[in-house]
């Protein structure tokens, strides 16, 4: 699975941003707005990988989180994803 | 034809095909030195022509044929505005009108009464006046925004060669009362991208985002509720000075 469009994501000082860009910026007109988990999952997204792969990278990152709550996250926000049609699987 | 003119305290050439981008920048035109120049092609023109047909569609309007040397303004303004990224300066869609020496930013979608709401403060705030009524230029500085004057303001044409310090961007909605209450930049956030003008280039976007957040830190935020009566123009205005 993959983002479908070139996104840039950044820190706005209360929360994550992200926009499409490049030659992607025109099929998606929107913006996220995201927290650090959501922002990570982004980032892990922009190359080819697994559910599997960010669930590890996620649970390295936040090592207090159990695996039935970084699942949830993750499964929530791939869900949002798909919905707007901006993952690829 | 080749001429310079000056937005945003900074000196830009301007390389056209048609003169009629020349008149309009008459009241901005300059003899100091650019500091970078943009030339348009005709491929520019294509762009902006193609640019506008996708937007009636993804609106479900019909096209417009616009002529080549209205196209060509459109294309300056483009690359005026990518250019300026790296003088801090970024473009907001809204109408800036200056009261008591500062300058006050109504944004909103199209159709909801920028222009309307700004011809009230100009009719019941004294000594007001509008700088920009659709496309002003922002100034992030380590003090202060600052509000410029430009030659593209949309339909109405209303702007002035002139500047002021931005004190406030008030997000405008219709009500039946009128109300206006301080918002958080978090919350402005999603309306704030969607009234820049958005580059495509990853790093011109970065430097958009990375002057949204200064902006977020250094200006006021309001939404206003208003109907069209003169009232709206006193409660905003109140409302961003003694709120």
């Amino acid at each position: 699975m993959k983002l479908k469009y070139e996104f840039l994501i950044m820190d706005m000082g209360e929360g994550f941003s992200a926009v499409a860009v490049g030659e992607d910026a025109g099929k998606f007109h929107g913006m996220l707005q995201l927290n650090a988990v959501s922002a990570d999952i982004m980032e892990q997204l922009k190359e080819e990988t697994t559910p599997y792969k960010v669930h590890a990278y996620l649970k390295e990152k936040y090592p207090e989180s159990t695996d039935d709550e970084i699942g949830n996250t993750l499964a929530g926000f791939l869900t949002t994803l798909s919905r707007l049609g901006l993952l690829s699987r | 034809m080749f001429f310079k003119i000056k937005l945003a305290d900074v000196t830009i050439g301007v390389r056209s095909l048609y003169d009629g981008i020349f008149e309009m920048c008459r009241d901005y035109i300059s003899e100091q030195d650019a500091s970078f120049t943009v030339s348009i092609s005709q491929s520019d023109i294509d762009f902006e022509r193609k640019k506008s047909a996708d937007e009636a569609a993804f609106e479900r309007r019909p096209p417009v044929e616009y002529p080549d040397p209205y196209l060509e303004t459109l294309a300056v303004y483009r690359k005026i505005a990518a250019g300026l990224l790296d003088h801090n300066v970024m473009l907001m869609h809204g109408s800036a009108v200056c009261a008591g020496g500062q300058a006050y930013l109504f944004t909103a979608p199209s159709g909801v009464g920028k222009t309307t709401h700004s011809r009230l403060w100009l009719e019941n705030i004294e000594g007001s006046f509008i700088i920009n009524g659709d496309k002003p230029l922002i100034k992030v500085s380590d003090a202060c925004c600052t509000v410029y004057g430009t030659p593209w303001a949309g339909k109405e044409g209303v702007h002035q060669n002139t500047s002021a310090p931005l004190k406030a961007v008030c997000f405008l909605g219709r009500g039946a009362e009128n109300s206006i209450a301080e918002v958080g930049f978090s919350e402005i956030v999603p309306y704030l991208f969607q009234q820049v003008h958005r580059p495509a280039s990853p790093d011109a976007m970065r430097k958009t985002m990375n002057l949204i957040k200064e902006f977020g830190t250094k200006v006021k935020f309001y939404r206003l509720a208003c109907n069209m009566e003169p009232q709206a123009a006193l409660t905003a205005y109140e409302g961003m000075n003694n709120g």
